[in-house]
């Protein structure tokens, strides 16, 4: 299933792509995906950053929502496709509550 | 820098080098700057830039003592260091004992500005008053004393869009007498135990959670979080901005008070409007309160969580009344903190930030049904507030006059 983007303009200008996996992610996909790009993944309860040098990926446990800030444009669309293959290759995270 | 913000959980209160500091956004900071800026009977320019001053040299002087800085480079690096933590871009000092040329690139006011109107209109005027104060203050601090230095932007990107502005920092031909900041003010001696309101919302939850995540300048000296553009700002810059501008007005003529006051509560109505309508839609919420939210009525209260985590003290909803009224009471609001520091007992109630943000919350939730996540846009706003039905609200209790907590109540007209 593909992943939906949606391009939206910020407060102060900045330009940032809403990324709905159709799924919570993992705090072990997230912390896959900082390291492959040079990040650093922390994790605030639920809260997840993917800081990069060139800005920062919010997204959260609870949600299948995440936001990416970035100002590299090539990154951007890279870890994009990265999230997109993530989905096709794991699925759903949890298709049954038990 | 984050080992030198000081959270006071009690008070619901946040210190950074003595200095109470608290979050807004460039959609607050750019409205009450203007507000203040406009009315030419008085010199607005110099109320905000005097009031930096005055702030930020208490803020520094405090953080050079207490990091034991001795030399002019330590200093003015650190001074760098901070004006970026806290959001407002980031300053690169050429300058001298005699003064010099500051540079500044990613100003909060600035960028802030052009992201806001910068695509239907020109400006003529340098917007960074604040900046201008810093780095006046950071002067004073590294070389000299209090109102040493004056400073003046000669180059602004709101007006030449280019990639940086320009300060200049001489020192003054007399030195100024100017009034430092009264750091914490007036503290409550003891947070009173207000009633837990009909909510699934935990507020010391939601504190915990905002208190805990690191939110500092990035590599521009910005903080984006939130769907908005924050800055971390001593409360008292806020604070003598306001009081002096309406003393000022007082002083034209004193009809002209009212006036004054209805923008400051204007300010507030656009605070909560544009920052708390961005929070609210932000993955942040969603993740924080988004789990505690069971009705409508929780909205309220998670607002009024999030608010206590800004560092704007104890702010709680006490009751709310679907769709029709809530009460919400502030024990040690920081404006409160600052005007029982600086003046003598009010007469009436002088918490004007407040009065607009409570009546706004509720105008958020029930007119604007910020849980459908409306663009928050002008026309939005202007849609919004400009018709009938709207939240209005008045402080029924103020600790600024003798009370022992302010209290608000709002509902429809």
């Amino acid at each position: 299933m593909p992943i939906q983007l949606s391009k939206r303009r910020e407060c102060g200008g900045t330009w940032v792509v809403d990324v709905d996996l159709g799924r919570s992610p993992t705090g072990e996909e997230l912390t896959t995906v900082a390291q492959r790009y040079g990040g650093r993944c922390r994790q605030f309860q639920q809260l997840i950053w993917l800081d990069f040098p060139s800005g920062r990926i919010t997204a959260s446990l609870r949600l299948s929502r995440l936001t990416i800030r970035l100002e590299d444009k090539t990154l951007e669309a890279a870890i994009i496709a990265e999230l997109q293959q993530l989905v096709e290759a794991n699925g759903p995270a949890c298709a049954v509550d038990l | 820098m984050f080992e030198h913000l000081y959270i006071d959980r009690p008070r619901k209160l946040v210190a950074f080098f003595s200095e109470p500091v608290i979050f807004h956004c460039h959609h607050y900071n750019l409205f009450l700057q203007q507000t203040i800026e406009d009315p030419d009977w008085i010199d607005g320019v110099s109320i905000l830039q005097t009031s930096a001053q005055e702030i930020f040299y208490s803020l520094l002087a405090n953080a050079f003592k207490r990091l034991g800085l001795q030399t002019a480079a330590e200093r003015l690096a650190t001074a760098a260091h901070i004006f970026s933590f806290l959001g407002f871009g980031r300053l690169n000092f050429e300058v001298t004992e005699e003064g010099g040329e500051v540079e500044l690139t990613h100003s909060h006011y600035a960028e802030g500005w052009l992201g806001k109107y910068g695509e239907q209109v020109n400006r003529t005027k340098p917007i960074d008053h604040l900046a201008v104060g810093y780095v006046a203050a950071a002067l004073d601090a590294t070389f000299a004393a209090l109102g040493t230095y004056v400073a003046e932007e000669t180059s602004c990107v709101a007006v030449t869009r280019q990639d940086h502005c320009i300060i200049q920092v001489t020192k003054a031909a007399v030195p100024r007498s100017l009034t430092p900041s009264p750091q914490m003010g007036k503290l409550i001696d003891q947070p009173v135990p207000f009633p837990k309101g009909d909510t699934s919302v935990d507020y010391e939850a939601v504190n915990e959670a905002l208190w805990g995540l690191p939110l500092e300048g990035d590599t521009n000296g910005q903080i984006r979080a939130f769907n908005v553009l924050l800055t971390r700002m001593p409360a008292n810059y806020y604070n003598r901005i306001q009081y002096r501008f309406l003393d000022e007005l007082q002083k034209v003529d004193p009809q002209l008070l009212e006036v004054g006051q209805a923008l400051i509560r204007e300010s507030g109505h656009v605070c909560v409007f544009y920052t708390f309508g961005n929070i609210m839609e932000s993955l942040e919420w969603e993740t924080v309160v988004g789990p505690m939210l069971n009705t409508d009525t929780d909205w309220i209260h998670g607002g009024y969580a999030v608010a206590s985590s800004l560092g704007w003290g104890r702010w709680q909803a006490l009751e709310v009344v679907s769709n029709e009224s809530c009460r919400v009471a502030i024990d040690g609001n920081y404006e409160a903190n600052y005007f029982l520091a600086s003046y003598p007992p009010a007469a009436q109630p002088a918490c004007y930030f407040a009065q607009g943000a409570v009546p706004a919350m509720m105008n958020i939730v029930y007119n604007g049904h910020i849980e459908r996540k409306p663009v928050l846009d002008e026309a939005f706003y202007n849609r919004l507030f400009q018709r009938g039905g709207v939240f209005q609200g008045v402080e029924v209790k103020a600790r600024e006059k003798g009370d022992p907590w302010c209290e608000f109540y709002a509902q429809r007209l």
